[in-house]
């Protein structure tokens, strides 16, 4: 068992406690001080290299934006070539509207189908002009052309605009084909 | 006091950095794609397509390839001359040209097919035929040149470069067999005149 027995007056032992109480405050300051000197300290080390830092990716990016543009040649082509190669793949290989109607609609056309004119427009509009030896043939020419499944769902409309039956018996018309 | 504005130019800078930083990284895979590309086999590449697609009127060289692709074709050419109006085509321009022709209209297909699939871009705009089958008949054809006006823009420094898909290359080869083919002189032509007209 530990016994503590102070004989200092209570005078001198009130001083020495109030001085322990400011030297515990003056630590602590002190303390406060150090640790923001530290913290500035710090801080301002950080910085520096951060600038550093930021100059030397600067000075990089100033290197890599000259060598672009050495190369600026090389980039102009590259993006000449792709804005030809966008428009181009859009029309190499791929048939007009207007070419497309005429072999749908000379492969639909029978045998005893005589053409005389076939004329296509600009929008793949066909307008036929022909003979038929008789009403069969006409009636062949016509279901042939009207048929989801022979026309392959591709023409929207059909119009007979003239039809004349002559003394010989043969059929002369005049169609007007419309696709989809 | 010190700290504060220090620290708050820290945090205000670490964003620059990293900006800075990312922009360092594209510029340098940038410069390193453009370094690795075959100048010579892009110019041989351009060719192709400028061929294909001029950036200007081209009148003489497509007069000469359709009057070739014609007698290809089996037909004959009987008058070419330039048309007023053109079709409006998506992203490119044109011109018009007539042609008259006279051949088989059996063979007409093949020459459409001949026409639209040729190395140079064209589009057959409206035709007419004047008699069917095996009969040498007359054709008119408006067919629709194209042509698209060079880029005005070539990119910046910092722009993002375009990479050529497989897509693209397909086209290319296919551009450069048609150029190969469209090459091949048909016709050689003779001296014409004196080689010193002063003699």
């Amino acid at each position: 068992m530990k016994i503590a027995i102070n004989l200092l007056p209570i005078e001198f032992r009130a001083q020495q406690i109030r001085s322990a109480s400011f030297y515990k405050i003056q630590a602590f300051g002190v303390t406060i001080i150090l640790v923001m000197i530290f913290l500035s300290v710090l801080v301002v080390a950080l910085r520096f290299l951060q600038s550093q830092n930021i100059s030397q990716i600067q000075n990089r990016v100033s290197a890599e934006e000259q060598k672009i543009s050495d190369l600026k040649n090389t980039q102009g082509s590259l993006l000449l070539l792709k804005n030809r190669i966008i428009t181009i793949s859009q029309y190499l290989g791929t048939a007009s509207k207007q070419a497309q109607m005429y072999q749908l609609i000379t492969t639909l056309l029978p045998e005893s189908f005589s053409v005389s004119s076939i004329s296509v427009g600009k929008d793949g509009e066909i307008l036929i002009s022909g003979v038929v030896p008789d009403s069969s043939s006409l009636d062949n020419v016509i279901s042939n052309l009207t048929s989801q499944s022979s026309n392959q769902d591709k023409i929207s409309q059909i119009s007979l605009d003239t039809i004349s039956r002559g003394r010989d018996g043969v059929y002369r018309l005049s169609l007007k084909i419309k696709p989809k | 006091m010190v700290i504060y504005p220090v620290a708050v130019k820290l945090i205000t800078n670490s964003k620059v950095e990293g900006e800075i930083l990312s922009k360092s990284k594209f510029l340098e895979t940038k410069a390193q794609a453009l370094d690795s590309l075959d100048q010579v086999d892009l110019d041989r590449k351009v060719n192709f397509a400028l061929g294909s697609l001029p950036t200007d009127k081209d009148f003489v060289s497509a007069f000469g390839l359709l009057q070739s692709l014609t007698s290809e074709s089996g037909f004959s050419t009987t008058a070419i001359s330039l048309g007023s109006d053109a079709s409006k085509n998506i992203n490119a321009q044109s011109y018009n040209l007539k042609l008259a022709i006279v051949g088989p209209v059996t063979l007409l297909p093949i020459l459409l097919s001949n026409i639209e699939n040729s190395s140079r871009l064209m589009r057959v705009s409206s035709f007419e035929t004047t008699a069917g089958g095996l009969q040498a008949g007359t054709i008119s054809l408006n067919i629709d040149v194209l042509y698209l006006s060079a880029p005005t823009d070539f990119g910046s420094v910092d722009s993002p470069l375009p990479g050529l898909s497989e897509k693209d290359d397909e086209v290319i080869a296919k551009l450069a067999k048609g150029d190969t083919a469209a090459s091949t002189p048909t016709t050689q032509l003779g001296p014409r005149g004196k080689e010193n007209p002063f003699e």
